[in-house]
């Protein structure tokens, strides 16, 4: 693995598969932001499993092998706002069973540091991939339960929701990567899901969406969700543009 | 030591592919016990179903290679021959299986096979031989056949009665030509001697370049064969697609595959079309210093 940055924010590291070490003609590059603060304690253990079942899918799909994947958590526990359970690698060398922790909620939310390091390594190791002639698109999941806390100009975040655009603007003028989708996933987000969506907008990601109360139902189906719209941006690396197939509900 | 790679890539040109016809160009590669084999195939578009056809000829050159690779476990000067039985002994007993007419196996074919100790080109057809070293210089051998017809080897009794015809009923006419060119680092491409005339019997009989273990330790990287295809890309001298193709920015796993994708994309994007299908295999050499 070697470490990237994302600009030149020395605070803003990722960890990546050595592009020498690919093999394949093609990557779908996948970012994972689990909301690891406080507030999600009443569900942390379903949350969990929801990762370990996403990616435990995305093992199965028949894309498998072209794709990197990353999971990040966040908090204001950690250092900068994130902590990287693990950078850019095949799945392959991925077992979310023992290489996912179960998680210790706490701390406030660096919504808006989590966005960027999420997008922004994507972009990053995408830009890489494509100047080193790998055909290279991303996704990138975002699950939250609240907004950017304490709010500004109090906020714990570094970086600002424009920011996390002109990274995303950069992406698609600079034809970085074929198509990079970004979303952001609410859970138990009914109270702050006007504030999620303006923040959606201010930050230039494509979708917001809403899975409701964070029951072992919805948390399943949320998981499902990550595994079938990773392999559908999969699929369409090559066609030049992002998947059509993304469900715009869970 | 040396140590040896391989990878290979094939595409439809835009003409096959509007108008509904297959790929008929293929290509194959591997390393095996230490050897490597590369294989191209360019099946005549005038002929039957040549896209199988290509496909037949490069499958069982490289299934030749690797039994004689295996029984003789070396490549001099008579490899060829016996390569060239043996495949055609596969070849016959796949055509009658399948129930194949002879125009359906119409495709060239053009190998490598190289080990430590060296190997060779072969070329029956027609096509591009490169060899790329490690201080980026290029030697580029172009095959072509007069009035683009060139030989296939499974041509036998009338169908080679008839190639002879069309050359001018003569095996010593000049139907077939070389062309060499140098590039040395950043400079222009330079022309080496005048092009060479072979007849027509030695183009029946095909080409062979062969590789010296001498060679290959004199910073030899790659050794890439092209089907024409390579030839015909729109507003793009061969040349220059040649060096496309072979500038890979990495050489793990499909390296030779990723380039060439990114290389026609990127020709597409300039309104550079692929008028032919085109093929590619490629060996890469690595020398590994011995620490004393």
């Amino acid at each position: 693995m070697e470490i990237g940055k994302i600009g030149n924010m020395q605070s803003f590291q990722f960890s990546s598969t050595r592009i020498d070490q690919l093999g394949a003609t093609e990557y779908t590059l996948v970012a994972i932001a689990v909301d690891e603060t406080g507030s999600v304690a009443g569900f942390a253990d379903d949350l969990h499993k929801a990762l370990v079942t996403a990616v435990e899918a995305c093992k199965k799909s028949p894309r498998s092998d072209n794709l990197l994947v990353r999971v990040i958590k966040f908090s204001t526990r950690f250092p900068n706002g994130v902590e990287e359970i693990h950078g850019f690698k095949s799945l392959a060398e991925i077992d979310p069973k023992s290489d996912y922790p179960m998680l210790d909620p706490g701390g406030q939310t660096p919504l808006y540091d989590a966005s960027f390091s999420a997008i922004g390594a994507i972009i990053a190791y995408g830009e890489e991939l494509t100047k080193n002639d790998f055909l290279t698109n991303g996704i990138v999941y975002i699950i939250t339960d609240g907004v950017e806390y304490p709010p500004p100009p109090n906020n714990p975040s570094t970086v600002t929701p424009g920011m996390i655009k002109r990274e995303i603007d950069r992406s698609v003028s600079g034809e970085l990567l074929e198509s990079c989708i970004t979303i952001l996933i609410g859970i138990n987000t009914a109270s702050c899901a006007n504030e999620l969506s303006a923040f959606k907008n201010a930050a230039g990601i494509d979708q917001y969406i809403d899975v409701g109360e964070a029951t072992k139902g919805k948390l399943a189906k949320l998981a499902a969700f990550v595994s079938q719209s990773t392999s559908s941006q999969s699929q369409a690396i090559g066609t030049g543009g992002a998947s059509r197939q993304i469900s715009a509900t869970i | 030591m040396i140590s040896l790679y391989t990878d290979h890539y094939f595409h439809i040109g835009d003409t096959h592919l509007t108008a509904g016809k297959p790929c008929q160009d293929y290509a194959i590669s591997s390393v095996n016990n230490n050897a490597a084999f590369a294989v191209v195939s360019d099946g005549c578009s005038k002929g039957g179903h040549t896209d199988i056809g290509s496909r037949l000829i490069a499958l069982s050159t490289i299934n030749a290679l690797y039994e004689h690779w295996t029984k003789i476990g070396e490549f001099n000067e008579n490899a060829s021959q016996k390569i060239a039985l043996h495949q055609e002994i596969k070849l016959s007993a796949i055509q009658e299986i399948l129930g194949l007419k002879l125009n359906d196996m119409y495709a060239t074919c053009l190998y490598a096979c190289i080990t430590s100790k060296g190997g060779f080109i072969f070329m029956q057809g027609d096509g591009v031989i490169v060899l790329k070293y490690k201080d980026e210089s290029l030697a580029l051998h172009r095959y072509e056949w007069m009035d683009n017809t060139p030989f296939y080897p499974v041509y036998r009794n009338e169908a080679l009665t008839n190639f002879i015809q069309l050359h001018g009923n003569d095996l010593q006419n000049l139907r077939f030509n070389q062309e060499i060119w140098i590039k040395k680092g950043e400079e222009d491409f330079q022309q080496s001697g005048e092009k060479i005339n072979f007849t027509l019997s030695q183009g029946i009989q095909g080409i062979t370049v062969y590789i010296s273990e001498e060679c290959l330790n004199q910073e030899l990287e790659f050794i890439g064969i092209f089907s024409d295809g390579v030839c015909q890309i729109q507003d793009v001298d061969w040349k220059d697609a040649v060096v496309n193709f072979m500038s890979f920015k990495n050489t793990a796993g499909e390296f030779a595959k990723r380039r060439m994708i990114m290389g026609i994309k990127n020709f597409k994007q300039e309104g550079k079309k692929l008028l032919d299908d085109i093929a590619y295999a490629v060996v890469r050499i690595e020398i590994e210093k011995e620490v004393s």
